[in-house]
């Protein structure tokens, strides 16, 4: 076998030179047209003709049994009805288009195609005021000779068995088959389009060359299974029955390709849009197929319905043995499984680690902000931690307070036109006392465990503290319940009440400290202002005792 | 009040900025490739499935494909991967996404909406299948899949495989390196492997080793952190020794012997399974099928 290479990048070359050999087919199909539909044997029916002093009509059936009605009436040329032109009455057009009505056997099945032939092969050069409606009444006898063409030749394509085909040169001079012969060069164009755009957006290489493309398909086809296609093959639109051998790649814009038993494709089956239906045959390349909407556009599993359906219930059955399965290790693991400590060691110790290095997390977080405040900022915090230590139950009351009336405040906040360049302003304080209310409690609570002598905390005693070892001894008392509640994971589920207790404490705890810590910040405005306990204001009493001249 | 006056305005600021940025959304580009070739005159293949993060499945394909293989991919984060070479009738195959350059800013809406993988192996065709994958839900069911040699090798991931029906072929190296994951293997005697490679870092691991055991199989299991359970067949012999630190381990059903344990029809088995067992910090426990 020979080596192959293949890769995204050289499967994007060949699309993009595909794109170019469709283009010039269609440049080549402009050119041929008329050529092609001279060629065809037409048949143009005429169902009447009415010829008055002021009125010569012409009514004509086409293959696909519409009806049109082409006529000189008064002095304008009417087409269903629809003025296009003037003539002048009893003038060279008049008589000309007169003369052809009289035509003997006009109402035949041929008569009228070759009169129409020989009229517009014959048809002078209009007078002035006739040349108008003469130019566009041969131009819509013409188009209706070319129509009619196209469509008598898919018909007979369609009782045949057989479709026309019509070759013309690729855009590197090979011979390329378009199948059948007439191709609507809209719906080309559309392909050209769809395919460009899936290659944008596959981001694909493009290389403008030319490739092997032998036959390009845009209506039903079939392809027996003698036939031999020398080269690539495009479907554009319709139903392919491929049965024969293609010796190259074969590419699938829309419609739908059907592999037949007989069905060899050389090269690759690329599908972009359209349907492949797998009915055997032998695909000896990739087949690749891209989709940018749900699903996919091609089935290359195809095979018999029965293996599809044995397929499925294998898969049922397994799904069930897997879920039964599951069902019995959970039973198992509930009533034989292991416990205790090491039993669920393997789940526990990921909650554990998890939760003790939020903590520690959630610590050295707090603890670098609360270096930055006492850093910047010390007497501020230690006189709102002086009021939390000295009365906390105070401090505690109009926190709640605070908190309580943060929403109405808010609210008046929107009220007032004026003062809705305040709200950031506020959201922020509110944003900002939180965290500040937290540290200065840790700080209160450092300070405290500090005049206590608690032992756990002795070996770490400094002999000369100060805010900044009040406020992380302090954070870590606050923040040790949650990494004891997470630490007591590893004991599984026998302790889980416990745990439970402990995170909540921790949670209450750390509200009661900021709500407290809150309320200490808005009795001392923010630190601005020493309180002492049972509501003596020594700023206010120091004012009082100056002004009535005793001794501070 | 000056340097107040600063942080509240850096504060500020930073606040302002957070809406904007949490509104710049990134494009994305799904688009569904499907890749599938037909046995033809391949006589061997060796698959590379590389994935990162999404949703994975494997099977087996239909009779007649060498594989079937359909990637869903977000184009604007992922380069996907597709690869083929045939050499004197062994193929090999690259599939799945190659970069794994993804915008962590769009790691949620990523989560909501991923990708996924499908691979089917062959029924016919000697395969020999490598995973690694991510950040990803692995189901492997590879039961009647032709293998000759299967890795697989998975980040965080919750992965389950299952050997349902018999492999045709035998399995010479099966090696699965699994990091922080939920990784369990079912009916791995179907697989057919001689030999069996097992590494994981932090998780729950279940392997069952039932299955129809062809002949006998060298086991290495080397253990992180975490659960292990292994599911015993009860007609091959089993022995094995252990190596452990802090792991629990539950041995109902084997017997200590000269330092290893071993099950009570170890001499007289047809088929023996040598399990070599290294575990760090956990709890291993043995069953027995019933």
């Amino acid at each position: 076998m020979n080596d192959t290479v293949d890769t995204m990048n050289k499967r994007g070359v060949m699309m993009m030179r595909w794109v170019t050999t469709l283009g010039a087919a269609a440049v080549a199909l402009v050119t041929l047209a008329p050529a092609a539909a001279g060629a065809q044997d037409i048949t143009l029916s005429a169902r009447s003709v009415s010829l008055t002093s002021d009125r010569a009509s012409l009514e004509v059936e086409l293959a696909d049994g519409d009806i049109r009605l082409i006529e000189l009436r008064a002095g304008e040329l009417q087409i269903d009805g629809t003025a296009l032109g003037t003539y002048e009455t009893g003038g060279q057009l008049d008589n000309a288009w007169r003369e052809l009505l009289r035509s003997p056997g006009l109402l035949g099945n041929t008569a009228l195609t070759s009169s129409v032939q020989d009229w517009l092969n014959s048809a002078p050069e209009w007078s002035s005021s006739d040349q108008a409606a003469g130019n566009q009444l041969s131009e819509t006898l013409a188009n209706l000779l070319q129509a009619e063409a196209g469509d008598q030749a898919a018909q007979a394509a369609d009782a045949a068995g057989v479709p026309e085909a019509a070759s013309v040169l690729g855009a590197g001079g090979e011979p390329l088959t378009i199948a059948p012969g007439m191709l609507d060069l809209d719906a080309l164009t559309l392909n050209l389009d769809q395919l460009r755009g899936a290659l944008r957006r596959l981001d694909l290489d493009a290389e403008a060359a030319n490739e092997n493309l032998a036959l390009l398909i845009h209506d039903d086809y079939v392809i027996a299974a003698e036939q031999v296609i020398q080269g690539n093959l495009a479907l554009l639109d319709g139903d392919l029955s491929l049965d024969g051998t293609v010796l190259g790649d074969v590419l699938v814009l829309d419609g739908t390709l059907e592999l037949l038993p007989n069905a060899v494709i050389e090269g690759d089956l690329v599908t972009v849009g359209g349907d492949v239906e797998h009915l055997g045959g032998e695909v000896l390349g990739e087949m690749l197929a891209l989709s940018f909407a749900e699903g996919f556009v091609a089935d290359f599993a195809p095979l018999a319905d029965e293996l599809r359906a044995d397929a499925d219930e294998m898969r049922a059955e397994a799904h069930a043995l897997r879920d039964e399965i599951r069902r019995d290790l959970r039973v198992g693991r509930g009533h034989n499984g292991p416990s205790g400590f090491f039993g669920h060691i393997g789940h526990n110790i990921g909650h554990t680690v998890g939760g003790v290095l939020g903590a520690l997390i959630w610590f050295l977080g707090l603890s670098a902000l609360g270096f930055g405040v006492v850093y910047f900022s010390r007497k501020r915090l230690e006189t709102i931690a002086d009021v939390v230590r000295t009365d906390f139950g105070r401090s505690f009351g109009v926190g709640l307070g605070g908190m309580l009336l943060s929403l109405p405040i808010l609210l008046v906040l929107v009220v007032g036109i004026v003062t809705w360049l305040a709200i950031p302003f506020y959201l922020l304080a509110i944003a900002l006392s939180i965290p500040l209310a937290y540290l200065a409690v840790a700080h209160a609570a450092g300070e405290i465990l500090y005049n206590r002598d608690v032992n756990v905390m002795r070996r770490f005693r400094p002999e000369r503290p100060n805010s900044f070892y009040y406020v992380i001894s302090g954070l870590a008392a606050l923040i040790a319940p949650f990494a004891v509640g997470s630490a007591l994971y590893l004991l599984g589920g026998l302790v889980s009440p416990i745990r439970g207790l402990i995170i909540f404490a921790a949670w209450v705890i750390t509200w009661v400290a900021i709500t407290g810590g809150f309320g200490a910040i808005i009795l001392t405005r923010a630190g601005q202002r020493k309180v002492v306990p049972g509501g003596y204001d020594a700023d206010d009493s120091f004012e009082t005792a100056k002004a009535s001249g005793s001794d501070v | 009040m000056s340097r107040v006056g600063a942080a509240l305005g850096i504060l500020w600021a930073m606040s302002a900025s957070l809406p904007s940025a949490a509104l710049a959304v990134q494009e994305h580009d799904w688009i569904e490739v499907r890749s599938a070739r037909q046995v033809g005159s391949v006589q061997a293949i060796e698959a590379e499935i590389h994935y990162g993060m999404g949703e994975i499945t494997i099977t087996t394909a239909s009779k007649g494909l060498l594989y079937d293989a359909r990637l869903r991919y977000d184009a604007a984060q992922f380069e996907p991967l597709r690869e083929w070479t045939v050499k004197g009738g062994r193929a090999y195959l690259k599939f799945g996404v190659d970069e794994f350059d993804v915008d962590f800013d769009e790691l949620s809406e990523a989560f909501d909406e991923t990708g996924s993988l499908y691979f089917a192996v062959s029924r016919e065709v000697p395969t020999n299948l490598t995973l690694e994958v991510g950040a990803v839900s692995a189901d492997l069911d590879l039961g009647g899949a032709a293998l000759t040699g299967l890795t697989v090798r998975t980040g965080a991931s919750e992965t389950s495989i299952r050997f349902d029906t018999p492999n045709p072929e035998t399995l010479n190296e099966m090696v699965f390196e699994v990091g922080a994951a939920e990784f369990e293997a079912r009916k791995l005697g179907n697989a057919h492997f001689r030999h069996l490679s097992f590494e994981g870092g932090v998780g729950d691991i279940m392997l069952d080793l039932t299955g129809e055991w062809q002949e006998s199989a060298e086991i290495e299991i080397k253990m992180g952190l975490g659960a292990l359970e292994l599911r015993l067949p009860r007609d091959v012999g089993i022995r094995v020794t252990k190596k452990s630190f802090l792991a629990a381990f539950n041995h109902d059903g084997l017997q200590k012997v000269d330092g290893a344990y071993v099950s009570p029809n170890w001499d007289s088995a047809e088929i023996q399974l040598d399990i070599d067992l290294k575990a760090t910090l956990g709890a291993i426990e043995i069953n027995f099928a019933r």
